[in-house]
C-alpha cells in the first residue's frame, strides 16, 4: 500500500489525509477481495523501517493504527460478513503499549472465524521474519535433542504468515510504481508468485487497477 | 458460475488479451534508451541476471549455449559502463554445470584475463560440488570452525587486462605513459561474478541454519548449559551476505531465455534467493516483443538478452527514487 503521502501531495491534502484515505482504499479492495472469495490477504500496513520518519508523522501513523484497530473491535462488519480472521504479523514488541492493547483485542474479536484471513503486516520487515523463523527453527531442533538437519520446509513452517495459517502466495501487489519489495514477504514471493507493479497510487486503487491483475492470476491458473 | 456470470468473465478475458497484444505491438514505437555509456545519475554496483526459460522446448545444450551468451554480453557491457559486481542465477541450474566453460570463456578471450600472479589469488571458490540426493548432514566435527558453509554460491573474479608490470616503456609519450600508470592504479574494468544456483535460495537460509544449529550443539555439550539460543538479523546477514554467499544487487533484470508465447507474462523471481532482494530495483519487460505475424511455433531466438533492454534497466534505475522507510 504505497503512495499516500505522494498522493496527499498531489491533492494538496495533509500527509495524514493521505494516510486514512489510504485506509479507506484498504476497506474498499479487502471488500473487493472477500467477495471474490480470496482465502487470505496480506498487507503492509506499518514497515519496521517506518520508524525512521519524522517523530511527528510516527506519532500519527500510531494514533491511526491505534484507532483503526479499535474501530475493527467495535464495527467488525467486514470481518464478521465474510468471516475473516485478523493476525496482526509483525514484531510487536516495538509498538507502544498502546498500540499493542489494541492488536491483541482486534485478534481476539476474529479469532472464532475461519473463512478467511487478513494478514495485517505491522512493525513487520520480512528480514526480521525470516530471523525469527530461523531461530524458531533452531530452536525446536535443540529442543529434538538430537541434531538433524534444518530444511527449508522446517523454516517455512516458522514464519509468522504460516504460522497465522496463511497459505502459499500466489499475487503480490505494490502501488505508487515503485518496482521494489522493501523488504515484504520475500520468502514468500520468491517462487511461484506473481508480483504486480502498479503506477497508481494506493489511496486511489480500485477495480480497475485490479481487474487485470486478477485475470493475470486465472489465465496462470487456467494454464497450469 | 452462472452462465451470464461466466459469459462476462471470458469476455473481459478477450478484451485484456486485445489490449495486451496492442501494447505488444506498439512497443516497438516506444523511445529508444540512452546509449550504453551516456551520463547516468545512479548507476548500480551490482546487477543481478535472474533467466527462466518457461517452455520445454529448447534442449539441455540450447538452453546451455543461450545461457551463456547471455553472461558474455553482460559482461562486457558491466565493463562499460562500470558495474563491478555481477550476478547470475538461473531457473534451471545450467550455469552450475558450466562453471568451467565460463572460466574459458573469459580466460580465452584477450583481454579478460590477467597477468600471471594477480589472478586466482585465493579470491575464487572452487565450484559447489553438485548438491546430492540426501540431506547435507555429516557427523559432527571436533573442530567447527573450518567447515565451509557450502552456500551454492560461485564467485570469480574477473580481471581485465593490465599492463605487464616488467614490459619497458618503448615510447617517449608523456600522455600514454600517464595512461599506463593510472590503469595500473584503478581497475575499473575488474568484475566480481557471483553464480547463484537453486541452492543458493530458500536452500542456503537452511544451510546456515543447520550449521548454528550444529554449533549450538557443540557448545551446550561443552559447557552443558542449556540457555535459550539466541541470533540476530546481522548474524544471518553475515553468514548469507559474507565471503560464501553475495550480497543484496541494487537492480535485478529478468529475463526470459525462450520467446514467450503470450503476449503478456507477469513477473515472478523463479526461486531467486529471498534474503537479498530487500531493496532491490526490479526490471522486466512483460510484454513480448510482439510475434508479427502471430507464429507461436517460432524458434526464432530473438529471445537473446539484448543491449537495448539492459541500457532501459539501466534509465529506470537512474530515476528511481530510494525513500528507505523514511
Amino acid at each position: 500500500m504505497d503512495g499516500n503521502r505522494r498522493y496527499a501531495r498531489s491533492k494538496n491534502k495533509l500527509v495524514k489525509h493521505g494516510h486514512s484515505d489510504g485506509f479507506l482504499a484498504l476497506k474498499r479492495v479487502l471488500a473487493i477481495c472477500f467477495r471474490l472469495n480470496v482465502k487470505c490477504v496480506s498487507t503492509y500496513g506499518f514497515a519496521i523501517d517506518n520508524f525512521k520518519r519524522s517523530p511527528e508523522e510516527v506519532e500519527a501513523l500510531m494514533d491511526l493504527i491505534e484507532e483503526k484497530l479499535l474501530e475493527i473491535c467495535e464495527h467488525g462488519d467486514l470481518l464478521e460478513q465474510y468471516g475473516v480472521r485478523l493476525n496482526v504479523v509483525g514484531n510487536t514488541a516495538l509498538f507502544p503499549e498502546r498500540v499493542r492493547a489494541a492488536a491483541h483485542k482486534a485478534e481476539a474479536i476474529s479469532r472464532h472465524n475461519d473463512k478467511a484471513i487478513l494478514n495485517l503486516c505491522m512493525p513487520y520487515a520480512s528480514s526480521d521474519e525470516m530471523t525469527t523463523a530461523v531461530q524458531s527453527a533452531i530452536r525446536n531442533g535443540l529442543a529434538a535433542g538430537e541434531y538433524r538437519d534444518i530444511t527449508v520446509d522446517d523454516i517455512d513452517s516458522q514464519l509468522m504468515t504460516t504460522l497465522g495459517g496463511s497459505p502459499p502466495l500466489d499475487v503480490l501487489i505494490r502501488t505508487s510504481g515503485v518496482k521494489r519489495l522493501s523488504d515484504f514477504l520475500l520468502w514468500q514471493c520468491c517462487e511461484n508468485t506473481q508480483l504486480q507493479f502498479s503506477p497508481t497510487y494506493w489511496p486511489d486503487f480500485g477495480l480497475w487497477d485490479f481487474l487485470p491483475m486478477l485475470l493475470d492470476y486465472q489465465r496462470k491458473a487456467w494454464a497450469a | 458460475m452462472s452462465g451470464l456470470a461466466s459469459c462476462v468473465l471470458y469476455i473481459l478475458h478477450a478484451a485484456y488479451w486485445l489490449y495486451n497484444a496492442a501494447k505488444s505491438i506498439f512497443q516497438q514505437y516506444i523511445d529508444e534508451p540512452a546509449p550504453l555509456d551516456a551520463e547516468r545519475s545512479k548507476l548500480p554496483q551490482h546487477l543481478a541476471l535472474v533467466l527462466y526459460a518457461d517452455n520445454k522446448s529448447l534442449d539441455t545444450e540450447s538452453l546451455k549455449e543461450r545461457t551463456l551468451e547471455a553472461v558474455q554480453n553482460l559482461v562486457s557491457w558491466c565493463r562499460v559502463v562500470g558495474v563491478t559486481r555481477l550476478s547470475v542465477y538461473d531457473r534451471h541450474d545450467v550455469l552450475a554445470g558450466a562453471i568451467a566453460d565460463i572460466r574459458d570463456m573469459f580466460d580465452a578471450s584477450s583481454g579478460d584475463i590477467s597477468d600471471g600472479s594477480l589472478t586466482d589469488s585465493g579470491l575464487e571458490f572452487p565450484p559447489t560440488p553438485p548438491p546430492s540426493d540426501g540431506t547435507d548432514s555429516r557427523p559432527v566435527s571436533p573442530n567447527q570452525k573450518s567447515r565451509k558453509l557450502q552456500l551454492g554460491v560461485t564467485t570469480l573474479e574477473l580481471h581485465a587486462r593490465q599492463d605487464r608490470p616488467k614490459r619497458k616503456s618503448s615510447t617517449n609519450k608523456p600522455a600514454l605513459r600517464r595512461r599506463r600508470q593510472s590503469g595500473r592504479d584503478a581497475d575499473p574494468k575488474n568484475l566480481t561474478l557471483h553464480i547463484l544456483t537453486q541452492r543458493s535460495s530458500k536452500a542456503a537460509v537452511a544451510t546456515v541454519a543447520s550449521s548454528m544449529l550444529r554449533t549450538s550443539f557443540a557448545r551446550s555439550r561443552e559447557t552443558k548449559q542449556n540457555e535459550e539460543f539466541r541470533m540476530s538479523l546481522e548474524d544471518l546477514k553475515a553468514a548469507l551476505e559474507g565471503e560464501h554467499g553475495f550480497p543484496p544487487p541494487d537492480l535485478m533484470i529478468v529475463h526470459s531465455l525462450t520467446q514467450r508465447k503470450q503476449y503478456k507474462v507477469p513477473l515472478e523471481l523463479y526461486g531467486f534467493p529471498p534474503w537479498q532482494i530487500r531493496l532491490t530495483e526490479i526490471y522486466y519487460d512483460e510484454h513480448p516483443r510482439a510475434l508479427w505475424p502471430t507464429n507461436r511455433t517460432s524458434q526464432n531466438p530473438t529471445s537473446a538478452l539484448d543491449e537495448i533492454e539492459f541500457r532501459r534497466a539501466l534509465d529506470i534505475f537512474a530515476s528511481a527514487e530510494m525513500r528507505l522507510g523514511r
